[in-house]
């Protein structure tokens, strides 16, 4: 069996994001007058939630008040098509519609249209998300490619998680919860009107629990045993100005240590992200007129990884996006955009020079509707990357042996465009079809690019004479080209009035056109990730849901996956996807109580890891079909308390080889006011 | 038992004459009230908001009461500070610059007069009969069941220069 590791595992890599929609949608009025909620991430164009002519959930803020989540995954994990799995026991690792792997994540996650993708990892550290469950009107979950209106990289979907207005809503709350593996969260968010039409929120929060559950506790194991701690300190604001534009500032810090995983190498990092964000939208004669910038540091001040010594990095993103909505007539809507982005990334002594990427895009969405059932869509997006590195060596003659390049190497340009075409018919009241078809573009990541060009001696001295030392070799390639994805999908909503629940029913068709990656992890017998071109896979599979929400009564619901990868060359995808995953809930709410259950079951799937040493080896490894169970209970003993007790995980499971998830109990406090 | 014919008789009326189940419900008023938000060139503050009727229908007059008494019992959400007062639609043309106004149910015969006044005086007309958005005569239509719809006409509204935020416009069905 022929065995590859994306050359984004186990290197830092930067990967980055595409356009980035602003919150420029007042949700809250629009959700007051439709009675569902609304997004506009679906397609640059506000619409309703059951209007929406892509494949879309929504995970509301009354959906989140019933969970017993602590966090966004697992919150999402309950969606289907997507895959969880556990690094260590702070950090979570997603995938939607395949391709489960660290470091290499193919959905775009963004905060309120900011990206919190992190670039320096390929990877989105969700415990590095500035943002409260209490703050959260609704996480949406676009599925398929979305490069078309979020640029590279979002080729497999988009999580957008959209928090509460600080000038319309009104969230004040406290949260204390405590549990075993000596969890201590604390959490208070304010939010304060600051006169008429402006408003600010402010959040801060502090996390803390132990480390656990390493499979394989070898010494050299152990000393990358990490607590998850996180501190995080964010502030919204927004002000409704006398023309009735819209002004908005966000900014955050967040400080997490945690321990990671990726291939059964081992790393623990400390991870700082600050970021500011401004934001406007104006009624003009031409349209809705919406601006953009934020700008995003993301320091690393250590990673210690089994394969590296410790390094630092930094990681910097500027982004500006401006955009135009507007309509002609009663059935055309359009909208218009341009974004810049310029990236950097040192990665401290994993390479020679500080690696940078500026990128300039266009993007255009027409909806036409043909008339109140039917409607289409299309938008398209091109995009110009230029690459290019500083700092590093300029001459053959002054390179240093793990560089391979020079500057004058990663002077050059990619370009790509992007496409998505869905049409929605709303056969009736009850029923509605979608049909979507896309071209999304994976980029290289800036690792991928040749931001780590590393020679690593396992045993410093040879270890004989005449016998060359063991290394691991970290090659990038500024060489790469983006990968194409195209996607099929056929989605059918329909509502059963006779039991107040909704069923939809998707289909999908994924081809990927090429990985980036090591053909063999072994070169010469040695560890190796070298960049380069592959061929790609297909991916096909079936979503099916059923769900009967009420605030009072019974609640239940359900949904099925199926999910089947073939790779044209054996990258190990497809031992890591399930086939089968199922996720249920039942609840029932009685005055003020709460009781609700949620349960899931993932069947068999194979890890693939790496043993270090002197001789490297590769390895396939079963990993068992799982269920889990998380009960919980609630009670509103006043208008303003909340006390709620959550088991999670109620018998251990693995999702990786490496990492054993145990049994999670705690009991919150949550005030109100 | 006589209880039972006659609320059977009423449901069986119901069923059979429309006026009177056609009649403005809160949901519908509640709607209404929240387009208000996205019209960008209304006044802010305190603004009269007629509640237009026909005093000569029962119906009318019922459905115009109700929609007032929804408003001063604090059932319909007034952050926009909308001062609600019936208008007698047979009187409409003596009463001055009102610039928004519901229509109660039972008006279809006055459509062509509220038209002409809401051109005249930049009014935002807002009906649950849905009719009269497209026939052109009502800017605004809202209809709360099965489903919440929102209909626009861009005639009208474009006749009593009324504009709307580009996000609403793109929310709505406009005809």
């Amino acid at each position: 069996m022929k065995l590859v590791l994306p050359s984004s595992a186990l290197l830092l890599s930067v990967l980055f994001g595409g356009a980035a929609l602003a919150q420029q949608l007042d949700y809250g009025r629009y959700e007051e007058i439709f009675g569902e909620p609304v997004t506009i991430s679906a397609t640059g164009r506000p619409e309703r939630l059951s209007n929406t002519p892509v494949i879309m959930d929504v995970i509301t803020a009354e959906d989140i008040g019933r969970s017993g989540a602590r966090d966004v995954p697992t919150l999402l994990r309950r969606l289907p098509g997507i895959d969880l799995f556990h690094a260590s026991q702070g950090t979570e690792e997603l995938s939607m519609g395949g391709y489960v792997q660290p470091f290499g994540s193919r959905y775009m996650v963004l905060l309120n249209g900011r990206q919190v993708y992190f670039d320096g990892f390929g990877e989105t550290f969700w415990a590095s998300l500035p943002v409260e469950l209490e703050e959260i009107r609704q996480i949406e979950v676009v599925r398929g490619p979305q490069s078309a209106l979020y640029g590279f990289n979002a080729v497999d979907g988009v999580i957008n998680i959209v928090t509460f207005d600080p000038v319309d809503d009104k969230v004040n709350a406290a949260r204390l919860r405590l549990g075993n593996h000596a969890r201590r969260d604390v959490a208070a968010t304010t939010t304060q009107s600051l006169g008429d039409g402006a408003g600010v929120r402010l959040t801060v929060a502090d996390d803390h629990a132990h480390d656990g559950g390493m499979v394989v506790q070898t010494p050299a194991n152990l000393q990358y045993l990490k607590d998850p701690d996180r501190r995080s300190l964010a502030g919204d604001f927004g002000v409704t100005l006398g023309d009735g534009s819209r002004l908005g500032l966000e900014a955050s810090h967040t400080d997490i240590g945690q321990r990671g995983i990726a291939y059964n190498v081992f790393y623990d990092a400390r991870i700082k992200t600050d970021s500011v964000k401004g934001s406007y939208t104006a009624e003009t004669p031409i349209g809705q007129l919406n601006g953009t910038a934020y700008y995003t540091l993301v320091n690393m001040p250590w990673v210690n990884a089994q394969p590296f010594t410790p390094t630092n990095v930094n990681d910097h993103t500027i982004v500006a996006q401006v955009s135009d909505l507007f309509k002609i007539g009663g059935a055309d809507s359009f909208r218009l955009g341009v974004e810049a982005r310029h990236l950097l990334i040192a990665a401290g002594n994993l390479n020679d020079g500080a690696e940078s990427g500026d990128l300039a895009a266009g993007s255009t969405m027409w909806q036409h509707d043909f008339s109140p059932q039917l409607s289409m869509v299309n938008a398209l997006r091109y995009d110009y990357f230029k690459l290019g590195r500083t700092g590093g060596k300029v001459s053959l003659a002054d390179r240093t042996n793990p560089d391979i390049y020079t500057n004058a190497d990663f002077d050059r340009s990619l370009t790509g465009y992007s496409v998505n075409s869905a049409l929605v018919d709303k056969l009736g009241d009850d029923d509605s079809l979608r049909l979507t078809l896309a071209r999304g573009l994976k980029l290289p990541s800036l690792t991928n690019l040749g931001s780590v060009q590393r020679y690593v001696p396992v045993i410093p001295a040879p270890m004989r004479p005449g016998v060359p030392s063991p290394v691991f070799y970290f090659y990038g390639n500024p060489d790469l080209l983006p990968s194409a994805v195209y996607d099929y999908e056929l989605g059918w909503d329909h509502d059963v009035r006779a039991i107040e629940a909704t069923t939809r029913v998707n289909v999908f068709h994924e081809m990927t056109m090429s990985h980036i990656g090591t053909p063999y992890a072994l070169i010469n017998g040695q560890f190796a990730q070298v960049s380069m071109m592959s061929t790609g896979s297909v991916a096909d599979g079936l979503r099916l849901q059923l769900e009967h929400k009420a605030k009072e009564g019974w609640s239940w619901g359900g949904n099925y996956t199926y999910e089947r990868l073939h790779e044209h060359y054996d990258w190990g995808f497809h031992h890591n996807e399930p086939l089968h995953k199922i996720n249920a809930n039942l609840g029932y709410a009685l005055g003020p109580w709460e009781f609700d259950v949620y349960g899931a079951y993932t069947s068999a799937t194979k890890n693939f890891g790496a043993v270090l040493g002197p001789i490297p080896a590769i390895f396939v490894e079963s990993v068992k079909g799982y269920g889990t169970l998380a009960p919980r209970i609630a009670w509103h003993a006043t208008d303003n308390l909340t006390l709620e007790l959550v088991g999670e995980n109620l018998w251990t499971y693995q999702d990786t080889i490496a990492q054993r998830t145990g049994p999670g109990f705690y009991a919150s406090v949550k005030v109100t006011y | 038992m006589l209880r039972a014919l006659a609320f059977g008789t009423l449901l069986v009326g119901c069923l059979t004459v429309s006026a009177p189940c056609d009649a403005t419900s809160l949901k519908d008023v509640k709607v209404g009230v929240r387009v208000f938000d996205f019209v960008t060139n209304l006044p802010r503050g305190k603004t009269n908001l007629g509640i237009i009727y026909d005093p000569q229908r029962r119906d009318s007059a019922d459905d115009a009461q109700s929609i007032l008494n929804w408003f001063a019992s604090g059932a319909v959400d007034n952050r926009m500070g909308l001062v609600p007062e019936l208008v007698d639609v047979r009187r409409l043309s003596e009463v001055p610059g009102l610039r928004a106004a519901i229509l109660a149910d039972g008006n279809e015969p006055y459509f062509d007069v509220i038209f002409d006044y809401a051109r005249k005086n930049g009014t935002l007309t807002i009906s649950s009969d849905l009719a009269c958005v497209r026939d052109g005569k009502c800017s605004v239509g809202v209809s709360s069941q099965p489903r919440v719809e929102v209909i626009v006409s861009q005639k009208a509204s474009v006749s009593c220069g009324i504009q709307y935020s580009e996000a609403f416009r793109m929310m709505v069905t406009e005809y």
